[in-house]
């Protein structure tokens, strides 16, 4: 049986209290700026409802129990947020969208991870993000002596931070936020294999996306994964705390949050998928087919569109990974393994099987790296000096091999099925392939190329 | 396990039921450890000889030796 921990953060609890329907933008704003939260995000969150089914929707969240507010009940449809009392939620019937506080919300288990049933009326449900006139900014670079582009997400960021600053010095606590000079590259940093893979500029989030990583468990309290629903199972006896350190990194790799804590990059691909953690090698880095196979049948019983296998052994096809491999495209899922750090050597299984996408290694210069096996590879990405999580105490670590190359597939490939619901299984697959940039190589060294993410 | 029995990777067609198969399986000497029905994969042990049994049970399509992966420790330099 699956557990699953559902870990609520105490960064969640702290603007539980604060992000009302009613609350006054300067309240969210010091509640963000208490807890140290530099996502934008003010704690509610915005439901979008099905084109047509608006009325239905909004009906539901009454018959759901939530005190719902109508712009229509004020003049001119002009809602004042501040006046509509203790209301759980307030709908504006004009455009479709409600707004939730933070607690009904999380009371109902709607949240932007939580999956949406396809006859619900509503059509997502997003964090409502603190928006900033773009002038703040420009003024405040003005401030500093320097120059900005108005579409500069740092701008946001210091303006995020004077209007914070500012309140905070109104309401007299005497907070001093420090504006940082490399806080552009905060905003913008990430690592050389996500921008190698285009993944920053990529609009898409993995949301709704099931993931899984088949490896060493996952460090369940790493700082960087509070707050986000994780699904685990564990198939070596072992509680799927990782004591190893791989399935940490991978999972980061793959999963890992867009704007982690104070200075470091983003080094996380698909920021909003489901996670699902199976652990499937002890904390020794060893396991078993029998495991394995565990593993991935539970993933595919749990439709994880995209299965992250960084695992091997050298030796030829084994008819049961090609039948686990068929079992998943037949289900709508895609097996992404690491090809082996035998190179030389030919690809490992269960990457050599016909019907699981293999991953060779790239170096920073885009050259295949000389540990990659060769052979039967369908595509390539960054698996040398890749910067990702590690269990704590440590935090984070740079490592390489093709075991680092297989998440950034697996990454991307869950930012692709979210484009389209029929981007699963082979088309998925075949979507990765048809997209990567292609390389000066042989394809049984890089396969297609370097995958892209949307 | 048995002295002389060894965990195997049983493989069907996935066209016969796997309880079926299952049954057939320990009617050889097969003791069954997990029945994966996503995948279409019966894991156990058994000797050698029992083996030979259970390669002819009809919808079986691959027996394999169970094998050992091993990503090495965690400060290796390639992962």
């Amino acid at each position: 049986m699956a557990t699953k921990s559902r870990r609520s953060s105490k960064k969640t609890k702290a603007s539980t209290s604060a992000a009302l329907a009613s609350s006054s933008v300067e309240e969210l704003l010091l509640a963000a700026l208490e807890r140290g939260d530099d996502s934008f995000e003010t704690g509610r969150y915005l439901v979008t409802f099905k084109e047509g089914a608006a009325e239905e929707g909004m009906q539901s969240l009454g018959t759901q129990g939530m005190r719902v507010a109508s712009a229509r009940d004020f003049k001119d449809q002009a809602a004042t947020l501040a006046d509509v009392g203790d209301a759980d939620a307030v709908v504006f019937p004009e455009i479709g969208v409600a707004l939730l506080g933070a607690e009904p919300a999380q009371a109902r288990g709607m949240s932007a991870f939580a999956e949406i049933a396809s006859d619900s009326p509503i059509e997502s449900v997003d964090p409502e993000y603190f928006a900033f006139v773009e002038g703040t900014g420009d003024e405040y670079f003005r401030s500093q002596g320097e120059e900005g582009e108005s579409s500069n997400p740092g701008e946001y960021l210091r303006g995020f931070i004077r209007a914070a600053e500012t309140i905070s010095k109104d309401l007299g606590l005497g907070l001093k936020a420090q504006p940082e000079t490399d806080v552009e590259a905060q905003v913008l940093g990430a690592t050389w294999g996500l921008i190698a893979c285009r993944v920053p500029p990529s609009t898409r989030s993995g949301v709704g996306i099931k993931l899984a990583v088949l490896d060493t468990g996952f460090d369940l309290g790493h700082p960087d994964f509070v707050g986000r629903p994780i699904v685990s199972q564990t198939f070596v006896g072992q509680p799927v705390q990782d004591l190893h350190g791989h399935g940490t990194h991978v999972t980061g790799t793959a999963a890992g949050p867009r704007a982690p804590a104070g200075t470091t990059p983003r080094y996380g691909i698909a920021y909003r998928s489901l996670i699902h953690v199976g652990k499937v090698l002890a904390n020794s880095g060893t396991g078993s087919m029998a495991g394995i196979l565990a593993g991935m049948n539970w993933a595919i019983a749990n439709r994880c569109a995209v299965i992250n296998v960084s695992l091997g052994a050298v030796g030829g096809v084994q008819p049961a990974y090609t039948a686990a491999g068929q079992s998943a495209l037949n289900n709508g899922c895609l097996i992404i393994a690491a090809a082996g750090n035998n190179g030389p050597g030919p690809t490992i299984n269960p990457a050599n099987s016909p019907t699981i996408m293999a991953v060779a290694s790239l170096d920073r210069t885009l050259i295949p790296s000389s540990f990659s096996a060769r052979g039967k590879i369908e595509i390539a990405a960054p698996g040398r000096d890749i910067f990702s999580s590690w269990p704590r105490p440590t935090r984070y670590r740079t490592i390489s091999g093709t075991s680092m190359a297989c998440p950034h597939v697996t990454g991307c490939g869950a930012l692709w099925a979210e484009t389209s619901p029929t981007l699963r299984g082979l088309a998925l697959r075949n979507r990765l392939m048809a997209t990567a940039r292609p390389l000066p190589f042989p394809a049984t060294q890089v396969g297609r190329g370097l995958v892209q993410a949307p | 396990m048995a002295k002389g029995k060894k965990k195997w990777i049983v493989t069907t067609s996935g066209k016969k039921s796997l309880k079926d198969i299952k049954k057939k399986l320990t009617e050889s000497g097969f003791s069954v450890d997990q029945v994966l029905d996503e995948i279409g994969i019966i894991t156990g042990t058994s000797s050698d000889d029992d083996v030979e049994r259970v390669r002819k049970v009809a919808g079986v399509t691959d027996v394999s030796p169970d094998e050992q992966v091993d990503i090495g420790p965690p400060d290796a330099p390639i992962q």
